[in-house]
Formats: structure tokens, sequence, C-alpha cells
């Protein structure tokens, strides 16, 4: 009677599950903690390398080349200039950037002939910093090439959605067209439905959402290849007032049992049923309703 | 090597080396854990199963089949709680209707009784162990603190003893009470969190077996209708 002692299985399985979250959480402890402790012990190495190239210098000589590699970044500037005095003798060949550097060393007269040996340096230095400033002037250059291609990708990209704006509200009024149109079919039924309840037509009307129901029915009937003519199934249909289908039986077989059979499925998975909105038309379908169904809708049913 | 192996054997040794009632917390703790956890797959499996066959009788019972054919469908296969209803209450109508000189208004009557001590039945069932849960929720993370607060109190003891007080004196006690904690919140989370969960499914279960409960007397008192 119990439900809860019904559980065979899903115990042992809950008691297995609960098992293997207490071992995930004993694992993540013991390799949780082991990791901070090894991030612990990591600035302890760092000041110890921090201390070395202080304490030791005097005792190893291995400190000495440490020592010397911190020290470019300071004398960067004076060391460019050594491994120059190599292409000293190609001033000869290129003629080109001399007559340029004249008229620099007359500006500074007193300069140079304090230090001789520095204008060949000075030379260097300056023909490294035209190179340089040639080599920022093309990487002006390539930049502004690239900021006019991003513009121009942009400006095609704002266009590109301007126009797919446009389709989009195109769409959407069409939508709406179709939307109202569907309104107004609504509600000229509406209105013929008003008119021929006023002119006590309830039969015609009966008839329409007699048509509605088969029409709903139809869709979901899968009518067997077999069936030869157009062999009518009437069935009593019990309906709730919200359409939905309680009961469906057998009033007058077809001949064929699979096409009954179709049919009986059909209504049931065509529930809930359009019902009409007014009471008095629904009271003809409400609480059974005969409903008689042909497989060929432009055949004329072979009448009862 | 050894500094990355003494955390490992820290962490047990901590456990191993803390006082008794801390280890008796900690005991306790674990046992709740793992009963709590154990429950909370057993809800977990026992309320989707519920909702499942709900979902399926549902569907079923509105597509418009046949009640009889229903009845004696829900007879023969194992069913789910709403189905139990659908059974005790049309089985009970329809040995009343058999039954000479009862009433239409006694025969609902009497459905609607056996439904409802039914769906008592069911929900007592779908309820089962979330008290436990709750009171593992509220409750571990002071039986945590505890162990805590007992495991601190001890380590400053063993320092009012010592003439020079450091913290690495008091620092492996203090570890060794925070573990406690860590368990007790351990325990409580995943049980408060499952507790509101489940909870909340449950209510739901509950109110569509009672709007099942009031649409399917409706349509009992039709059918009697019909018949009268």
């Amino acid at each position: 009677m119990n439900p809860a002692l019904d559980w065979r299985g899903p115990e042992w399985k809950s008691g297995l599950l609960a098992f293997v979250v207490h071992l995930l959480f004993f694992l993540l402890l013991v390799f949780g903690l082991s990791w901070h402790v090894e991030d612990n012990s990591a600035p302890i190495q760092a000041q110890i390398w921090n201390s070395l190239p202080a304490a030791r210098p005097v005792r190893h000589p291995e400190p000495k080349a440490v020592l010397p590699t911190p020290r470019p970044p300071e004398p960067a500037p004076k060391l460019q200039p050594k491994p120059q005095p190599i292409p000293k003798p190609q001033p000869a060949p290129e003629p080109q950037p001399e007559p340029k550097l004249k008229p620099v060393p007359e500006t500074h007269p007193a300069v140079p002939t304090l230090k001789q040996p520095d204008i060949g340096l000075d030379k260097k230095r300056r023909e490294a910093l035209r190179q340089q400033l040639l080599q920022d002037q093309r990487e002006q250059a390539r930049l502004m090439a690239q900021q006019a291609a991003q513009e121009k990708l942009a400006l095609q990209k704002q266009r590109r959605e301007r126009q797919l704006k446009e389709l989009q509200a195109l769409q959407q009024q069409q939508n709406s067209m179709v939307d109202s149109s569907l309104n107004r079919d609504l509600h000229t039924l509406r209105e013929q439905q008003a008119a021929a309840l006023a002119a006590g037509r309830l039969n015609a009307l009966v008839g329409k959402y007699k048509e509605i129901i088969a029409q709903k029915v139809r869709g979901f009937v899968r009518i067997p290849p077999d069936i030869k003519g157009n062999p009518q199934a009437v069935f009593r249909v019990s309906v709730l007032p919200t359409g939905d289908v309680t009961a469906v039986v057998l009033q007058r077989s077809s001949g064929n049992p699979v096409y009954d059979q179709a049919v009986r499925w059909a209504i049931q998975a065509a529930s809930p049923l359009p019902l009409p909105d007014d009471p008095r038309v629904a009271n003809q379908f409400q609480p059974t309703m005969e409903f008689s169904f042909c497989p060929k809708e432009q055949l004329a049913c072979p009448s009862p | 090597m050894t500094p990355a192996l003494t955390p490992d054997l820290s962490i047990l040794q901590l456990v191993v080396h803390a006082s008794l009632p801390v280890k008796l917390v900690l005991a306790l703790l674990l046992a709740a854990s793992f009963m709590s956890w154990w429950y909370i797959f057993l809800k977990m499996f026992a309320l989707k199963r519920a909702i499942k066959m709900t979902d399926h009788f549902e569907r079923e019972f509105w597509a418009g089949a046949d009640l009889q054919h229903l009845y004696q469908k829900v007879g023969k296969q194992g069913a789910g709680e709403m189905e139990r209803i659908f059974e005790a209450g049309f089985g009970e109508f329809l040995k009343l209707n058999r039954q000479p000189g009862v009433g239409n208004q006694a025969v609902l009557e009497g459905a609607r009784r056996a439904m409802r001590a039914a769906f008592q039945r069911e929900m007592d069932g779908l309820e089962a162990h979330l008290p436990f849960l709750a009171t593992v929720g509220s409750v571990s993370p002071y039986v945590g603190l505890f162990g805590t607060v007992w495991g601190i109190m001890l380590a400053f003891h063993g320092l009012s003893t010592v003439a020079q007080a450091t913290l690495a004196q008091v620092a492996p006690g203090i570890a060794e009470a925070l573990v406690a904690t860590a368990m007790g919140l351990f325990a409580a989370i995943p049980a408060v969190v499952a507790y509101n969960r489940y909870t909340h499914d449950i209510d739901r279960l509950t109110t569509r077996m009672e709007s099942f409960m009031e649409e399917f007397s409706n349509i009992l008192q039709r059918q009697a209708a019909r018949a009268a």
C-alpha cells in the first residue's frame, strides 16, 4: 500500500550515489588543501633567489654571471654603437648620407671639436634616427590605410543593416495585413452566427459546426489503404463543456473494423473539439453527439 | 617531495589527532550528511517518477479514454499517485451505484471521501523523509559550530601552559576545529536546497491532484445524472 516502501531499486541506487558524493568531497578536501600548501611554498623559493645575489657575490663566481644580466637595460644605447664600428669602412661606398650629415655638425661646432671620436657615433645615431623616422612614417601610412579600410567595412555593414530593417518592416506589414483579414473573417463568421440565430436557423449553424468538427477530426484520421467506396461509420461521442472528449462509442460500423478503429482514434486525438460559444447551439453537441464520418469528402455520404 | 606530501597526511592527521568530542561531532555530521544525500537521491527518483506518471495519466484521462477501460487498466499495472486516487474514487462510485436505494448525492459523497482518503495516503508517501532533510539543514551547522568551539577551546587551553606563546602552537588546533564547521556546512547546504526544491515539487503535485479530484467529481456527477 505504502509507495514509500516499494522503491527497491532506487534505494540501492541512491545509497551508492550518496557514497560517490562523499568520496568526491573527501578527494576535494585532500587535494584542495595540498594545492594551497604548494602555493605557500612558492613565495619562499622566491625570497631565497632575491637574497642570493646580495649575499653570495664574493663567495661564488656563478653569481657574477648573473650580475651583468640585470645591467643591460641601462647601457643599452651605449652598447648599440659598439657593434656598429664595423660598418665604418662602408661610408665610402655610400656618398648619399654624407651631404645630409654635414650641415648638422656645422650648427654645433663646439661639440664636435671637443669630442672628435663621438662624431662617428653621432652620425650613426642620426642615421638610425632617420631610419626610425622613415619606419614610423611607413607605419603611420599603413595604419591610415587600415583605418580607411575599417571605415569602409563599417559603412557597408550599416548599409546592409538598413536594408535588412526595411525588409523586416515590409514583412511585418504583410503579416499584419494577413492577420487583419483573418480577424475580419472571424468577425464576419460571428455576425453570420448572430444573424442565423436571429432568423431562427439553428439547424444551419449546427450543420456548420458539424462540418468544422468533422474537418478537425479528418486531419487526424489515417485511412487504411484497402477502403472501397465511401463507407460511413457512426459514433456516439461524449463531450465535456470544454470540448474534451470523454468517451467514443461505435453506433454503426462501416463494415471495416480497421477503419472504425482509425476513426475512433482520430476523434480522441482531436479532443478538445471546437464547440460553438452559444449555449443554445452547444446544447446540440452536449453531453453526447452523433458523429458520422466518411473518408472521402468529395463524394456524398450514403445517407443512413 | 616532502612539503607536497605532508599536507595530504595533515588533513587526515587533523582528524586523527582531534579530541574525542570533535571526533564524535565529525562522525555524527558524516552520518547525517550521508543519510541526507541518500534521501535526496531517493526523493529525487520518487518525485521524478510521480511527476512522470501523473503527466502520463492526465494525458490518458483527458484524451478521452473510456472510464471503465481506464479503471481496468489501472487495476492491472503498477500505478502512479493520481491513478490510485482515480481507482479509489471510481471503484467506490461503481460499488455504491450497484447497491439499490443509494441516492445520487450519497454516491458522489462516497466517491469523494474515497478519493480524499487515497489522496492523503499518497501525500504521506510523497512527503516521507522530508522532515529529516529540514532537520539536517537547520541543525548541522550548529553541531559543526559546537565541534569548532570545543576544538578552539582546547587549543587555547593548551596555549596557556606554554611560556612562549606562538601561532604555530594554536594553528593546528584551530584548523582541526574548523574541519567540523566545514563538515556541518557540507551536510547542511544540499539538505536545505533539496528540501526547498522538493517541497515546491510536492506542492505542485498536490495542486494537480486536488484539481483532478474536483474535475473527476464533476464527471462522475454528470454520469450519475445521465444514468438516473
